[in-house]
C-alpha cells in the first residue's frame, strides 16, 4: 500500500511537471507570436510613416523608394476622379506636391491602424489632415482618410495601393 | 487488496500517459522550431480549389539544385494559376453587389471576416468603422429595402494579388437607391476591397467607397 502511495505521488509529481511544461510551451509559442506580429506591425507602420516624411521634407528619393514599382501599382487620388494605374503614373499626382519647398507640405496621420494580410501583404488604415502652403498662395487643408495596401518584396514593405478620399 | 492492485493499475497508465505526453510535448516543440517550408505554386491552397482542368494545366515549377542558400521571393504563382485564383476573387466580389441587390443580409455576411480586424470607410460616414458588427450594422439601411430597390454597378474593376493570401479588387462605381415612395438616389465613387483568403475562403477585410471628388 505504502508503494502504491509512492507510486501515486511520483506519478502526480510527473503529471503537473509535464502539464506545467506543455503549458508554458504554448504560453511561450503564443506570446513569440505575439512578438513577431507587433514586430512585423512596426515595420509596417514606419514604411507608412515614412511616406509622411518624404512628402513633409519634398524628398523625392525616399518617396520613390516606398512604391513598387510596377504596373501593378495603383492610386485613387484625393483631389482627382479616377484611378491612376501603374508605376510611372502613379508618381505623376505627387509631382506637384514634391517639388514645392521643404516645409511646405505638413502632413498628419491620425489614428493609424495596421492590420497584417497573411506573410507578405499589410493593410494601413487611418485619417489625415495635409496641409499645402504654395509660395504666395493661400493655405490648403483637407481633412481625409487613407487606404494604404503594402506588399513585402525582397524583405521591403512597398505601396502598391492607396486611396485618399476627403471627408464626406 | 484489490484496491491497491487498482491504484497499481492506474499508476502504471498514468505513467504511460505522461510519457506519451512528453512525446507530444517533445515533437510539437520541434514542429515549432523548425522553419516553415516556402509554400510554392504547385502547393497553392487556391490551387485544390482552382478549376482542375486550369490547375492540371499548371507547369510545375523547375527545382534548380544549389550549393549556396538563395534569398529569392517566394515564387509568384503562374499566369494560368494567376487568372485563376483571381476568377475566384472575382466571384467572391460580385456576390457583393448580388447581396445588395437582392437584399440578403446572409449572403452579404458570408463574403466579409467577420473579425475585429474587418474596417471600413464608407461615402456616408466620416469615420473609419472598426470590427465586423460595427460594418454589418453600416449596411442594415440598404439591406432593409425591398430587394431590386439597389443596384451596384462595378466599373473599370480590377483585381491585383498580393502574394497568395490576400487581393485587392479596386474601381468605380455607380450605387442607384430607389427606397419605396421617395425620390430615387444615385452615387458615382471609388472603391477599394481588401480581401484575405481564410479557410480556403475569399472574404473582404477592408473596403474604402469614396464619392467622385467635385
Amino acid at each position: 500500500m505504502n508503494k502504491t502511495l509512492k507510486k501515486l505521488t511520483i506519478l502526480v509529481v510527473v503529471s503537473l511537471a509535464v502539464i506545467g511544461g506543455i503549458w508554458g510551451g504554448l504560453f511561450a509559442t503564443a506570446s513569440a507570436e505575439n512578438h513577431d506580429e507587433a514586430a512585423i506591425k512596426a515595420e509596417v507602420e514606419a514604411a507608412v510613416r515614412q511616406l509622411v516624411q518624404a512628402l513633409n521634407t519634398s524628398d523625392g528619393v525616399l518617396f520613390d523608394s516606398l512604391w513598387l514599382h510596377s504596373d501593378k501599382t495603383t492610386f485613387i487620388p484625393v483631389l482627382q476622379p479616377f484611378r491612376v494605374d501603374g508605376w510611372p503614373e502613379v508618381r505623376q499626382p505627387f509631382a506637384g506636391l514634391l517639388s514645392l519647398p521643404p516645409g511646405a507640405v505638413s502632413l498628419v496621420l491620425r489614428q493609424l491602424r495596421i492590420d497584417l494580410l497573411g506573410d507578405e501583404a499589410a493593410l494601413g488604415t487611418g485619417h489625415f489632415i495635409i496641409t499645402i502652403r504654395p509660395p504666395g498662395g493661400a493655405p490648403i487643408t483637407i481633412n481625409g482618410r487613407t487606404t494604404v495596401v503594402l506588399e513585402k518584396v525582397d524583405g521591403k514593405w512597398l505601396r502598391v495601393h492607396t486611396h485618399g478620399s476627403a471627408l464626406p | 487488496m484489490n484496491y491497491a492492485v487498482g491504484l497499481d493499475k492506474m499508476a502504471r497508465m498514468g505513467a504511460f500517459v505522461a510519457l506519451l505526453a512528453v512525446l507530444l510535448a517533445a515533437c510539437g516543440d520541434e514542429a515549432t522550431a523548425v522553419p516553415e517550408p516556402t509554400p510554392t505554386a504547385a502547393t497553392q491552397p487556391t490551387a485544390t480549389t482552382a478549376p482542375t482542368a486550369t490547375a492540371t494545366r499548371v507547369p510545375e515549377p523547375t527545382v534548380i539544385p544549389t550549393a549556396t542558400p538563395t534569398t529569392e521571393p517566394t515564387p509568384r504563382p503562374t499566369t494560368n494559376l494567376t487568372d485563376a485564383i483571381k476568377a475566384e476573387v472575382k466571384a467572391t466580389v460580385l456576390q457583393f453587389g448580388q447581396a445588395l441587390g437582392t437584399a440578403d443580409a446572409e449572403l452579404l455576411a458570408s463574403l466579409f471576416l467577420q473579425s475585429e480586424k474587418t474596417n471600413s470607410f464608407s461615402t456616408s460616414e466620416p469615420l473609419r468603422i472598426n470590427g465586423w458588427s460595427e460594418v454589418q450594422g453600416s449596411f442594415k439601411g440598404l439591406l432593409s429595402l425591398p430587394p431590386g430597390s439597389v443596384s451596384l454597378v462595378p466599373r473599370q474593376g480590377r483585381i491585383d494579388l498580393l502574394g497568395n493570401d490576400a487581393a485587392l479588387w479596386t474601381g468605380h462605381f455607380i450605387l442607384n437607391v430607389r427606397p419605396p415612395e421617395e425620390s430615387p438616389q444615385s452615387v458615382n465613387g471609388r472603391f477599394t476591397s481588401v480581401l484575405q483568403k481564410a479557410d480556403g475562403k475569399w472574404l473582404i477585410v477592408h473596403m474604402h467607397t469614396s464619392a467622385l471628388p467635385e
